[in-house]
């Protein structure tokens, strides 16, 4: 990582590195403030756009992103900047008053917080339905989350009857799931016979008990903490809570905990196998700590939303907008996202 | 339902849309002479290819923003919504192969594997009565020529994935022309042992497509070599010298002896089995694959309800080349009258996929416009 994001930086010059690098991370709230600001929807998520850059400056810039992620990560993060121009296709190429390109696989940002060959640095990529944020801590990566990706449309058509899915089986396992669960543990599975439109903990900096889902898309205009949450059922129902809500792993059959754990991997593995937590998993005592949630119907096409909480785990999905064809999904780690904890700053998720 | 007239006009409307958006400078790299029925005139148009070379145009890097957004609404008009989700897909991996190759510097451009590197061109005025238009960049070539209001050609349309097979999360995969594989194997793997051996013109895959990139395919044809494939010679004599060592290797890990070649040239006639001797299932099958070739264009342009017609499915040849085994490198093709489809995957450990669709009798609509055709040329 810091060898890719050395490279890149090097590649730029001293007009671009304004843009392209920032303070680096600290334990001060104020100074830490950008870094912490998150996105998953088509605002200036901050830093350096690929079209800001020439080509072999986005080459380098791709090559620091692929050092954070797996193989398996890293081309459904290509596929889902891809997708920028089928969604463009299925919104009649449209503009907005605000920006002349409104869907646009180019309006990806990195930026590198602090130096890489310091002992404290950090880099974040987002755009559209991507947010990758990477703390370094004395050369070791301490925090890869809140880890985000979506797609829009989740489904395309590809030819001759084919598909194309980018997170298809992260929908298919956790519903395989809960379709398998007898009629009782069911019951305590599904939240709610409705879902929310939206992750629950939105793009808040961090996610806490009573977090309710937020109905305004987070733009940077204003922080999640400004944007007031949902009212009423729903909201009620699925707010996040302390104690994790639903089925607890302990809870499944066989089958029930091998796909759990191939549904964990298809967040955890986003990253490199040196970085993922996901052998974490293979001890089945910190398996039957791991919740399952969901809200909505259980048919497939209809809109839905789940859920995975355990310690240091917190998994969102949902693919409800755009008649469920439009899916968000994030892996967050409530005590460490952003490396808080590392940089000194202790966040205890369940007394906050 | 959308008739051709309508498409065109669609078409046309898109086209002009983007040329007006583009500065003078912009508009000399992005138009082209109009479509002609002479060879020299028209050169620069009936020229394509699906190497990331420079495919002729303007490409995205050369565009702001608004620009590329009309350049992908012209291209999604001569396109079918799954035909544009494979465009746009195809496009993307173009990052996921930097990826496999280490983010090397390579083809004589500073950077190798670029998403960017898809070029546009008008050919003519989109408002007058002969025009055409072409998208290209790795692994894309769409070209589309309109005749008095009527789109009347829209090939050579190639489509390629490299990798073809890419891991997703969760144990799944990415297959962006994955169906155009499968659906041949079955059904070549349905045959009766005597069908398949008529099938199956050898036992190892050709190392790319017999046609290539040739604007007018002919009798005894064969693949031509991957430096060959190219728009000229690179500036840099390294990059040159790499590039020939790649398709030298690709021609001795091919090992293709005099005999063997012979056995898969082009040929008039059709080689392999045609579909007058396939059962009610594989003829289903065939129709299938036949679909996600003919189908990469709008319903309005697409010749798939010719094969409604049993007399004209009957007429269709599947030969195949290689094993019939999934993974291992093979190539097919189905050739009848005004068809000629091919595909191969055998780059990469068979993971590399290239797949043409043709209409030999009217590739860039050079029959319409009257335009002199190689002897022996293919129909």
């Amino acid at each position: 990582m810091a060898e890719a994001a050395t490279d890149w930086l090097g590649a730029l010059g001293p007009d671009l590195l304004g843009t392209a690098h920032a303070a680096g991370p600290g334990a001060d709230t104020a100074t830490d403030a950008e870094r912490r600001r998150w996105f998953y929807t088509p605002t200036d998520h901050g830093g350096l756009t690929l079209h800001d850059q020439a080509p072999a400056q986005q080459q380098r810039a791709m090559r620091l992103v692929a050092s954070g992620l797996s193989t398996a990560g890293y081309v459904t993060v290509a596929g889902i900047m891809g997708l920028e121009n089928v969604l463009d296709l299925a919104e009649g190429f449209g503009s907005r008053p605000y920006r002349e390109r409104f869907r646009d696989p180019g309006l990806y940002h990195l930026r590198v917080f602090g130096d890489p060959g310091s002992r404290v640095w950090g880099w974040r990529f987002g755009g559209h339905h991507v947010s990758l944020n990477n703390l370094v801590v004395d050369g070791e990566v301490v925090a890869t989350t809140p880890c985000f990706l979506g797609a829009n449309p989740a489904t395309s058509p590809l030819l001759g009857g084919g598909v194309q899915r980018p997170l298809g089986t992260a929908e298919d396992l956790a519903r395989d799931i809960v379709r398998g669960l007898p009629a009782e543990l069911a019951e305590r599975a599904v939240l709610l016979e409705r879902a929310p439109s939206d992750l629950v903990t939105s793009n808040r900096t961090l996610v806490a008990p009573g977090d309710r889902p937020i109905p305004v898309p987070g733009r940077r205009e204003s922080t999640a903490e400004q944007r007031p949450p949902a009212e009423g059922p729903v909201a009620d129902a699925v707010a996040l809570t302390a104690t994790p809500q639903g089925v607890p792993a302990s809870a499944l059959d066989d089958a029930g905990r091998e796909r759990l754990r191939l549904l964990l991997s298809a967040y955890l593995d986003r990253v490199p196998a040196g970085v993922s937590p996901s052998a974490r998993y293979d001890d089945d005592a910190a398996l039957d700590e791991v919740h399952l949630a969901w809200a909505g119907s259980t048919e497939p096409g209809a809109p839905h939303y789940y859920r995975l909480q355990g310690p240091r785990l917190l998994i969102e999905w949902d693919n409800t907008q755009s008649d469920a064809n439009h899916a968000h999904s994030v892996w967050r780690d409530p005590e460490s996202d952003f490396g808080l904890d590392s940089l000194g700053e202790h966040v205890a998720f369940a007394h906050r | 339902m959308v008739d051709s007239r309508e498409t065109a006009n669609a078409m046309a409307e898109a086209a002009a849309a983007w040329l007006d958006t583009l500065t003078a400078g912009q508009l000399e790299t992005a138009t082209g002479h109009v479509p002609a029925a002479d060879a020299g005139t028209d050169a620069e148009r009936r020229r394509w290819f699906y190497t990331p070379t420079d495919h002729g145009g303007l490409s995205f890097h050369e565009q702001l923003p608004p620009q590329q957004r009309a350049a992908m609404r012209l291209l999604s008009t001569g396109l079918s919504r799954a035909g544009y989700v494979t465009v746009a897909t195809v496009m993307g991996l173009e990052n996921v192969l930097d990826h496999t190759e280490g983010f090397a510097v390579m083809f004589d451009r500073t950077r190798g594997r670029d998403p960017q590197m898809y070029y546009l061109r008008v050919f003519g005025d989109p408002g007058s009565g002969t025009w055409g238009w072409r998208f290209g960049g790795h692994h894309v070539s769409v070209n589309v020529l309109v005749l008095d209001g009527e789109v009347v050609a829209t090939t050579p349309s190639f489509l390629g994935a490299d990798p073809a097979t890419s891991e997703l999360l969760g144990d799944a995969t990415l297959r962006p022309l994955g169906r155009a594989e499968d659906l041949a194997r079955e059904l070549v793997r349905s045959l009766p042992a005597e069908l398949r051996d008529r099938a199956v013109l050898l036992g190892k895959a050709p190392p790319d497509l017999i046609a290539g990139n040739r604007t007018d395919p002919a009798e005894g044809d064969s693949w031509v070599p991957l430096d060959g494939i190219w728009r000229g010679r690179f500036s840099s004599d390294e990059q040159q010298a790499a590039l020939e060592a790649t398709s030298d290797g690709i021609e001795e890990q091919a090992g293709f002896t005099g005999t063997e070649k012979d056995a898969v040239l082009l040929s008039h006639r059709p080689r392999g089995v045609p579909g007058s001797d396939l059962d009610t299932g594989q003829r289903e099958l065939l129709r299938a694959l036949l679909g996600s070739y003919l189908r990469r264009v709008p319903d309005a342009l697409s010749p798939i309800a010719r094969y409604d017609d049993d007399a004209a499915l009957d007429a269709v040849h599947l030969a195949w080349a290689g094993p019939t085994e999934p993974g291992a490198g093979h190539y097919y093709r189905l050739q009848g009258p005004e068809l000629l489809i091919e595909w191969d995957n055998t780059q990469r450990d068979a993971n590399h996929a290239h797949s043409v669709w043709r209409d030999p009798s009217r590739d860039f609509g050079l029959d319409l416009l009257g335009a002199h055709r190689r002897a022996h040329h293919l129909r």
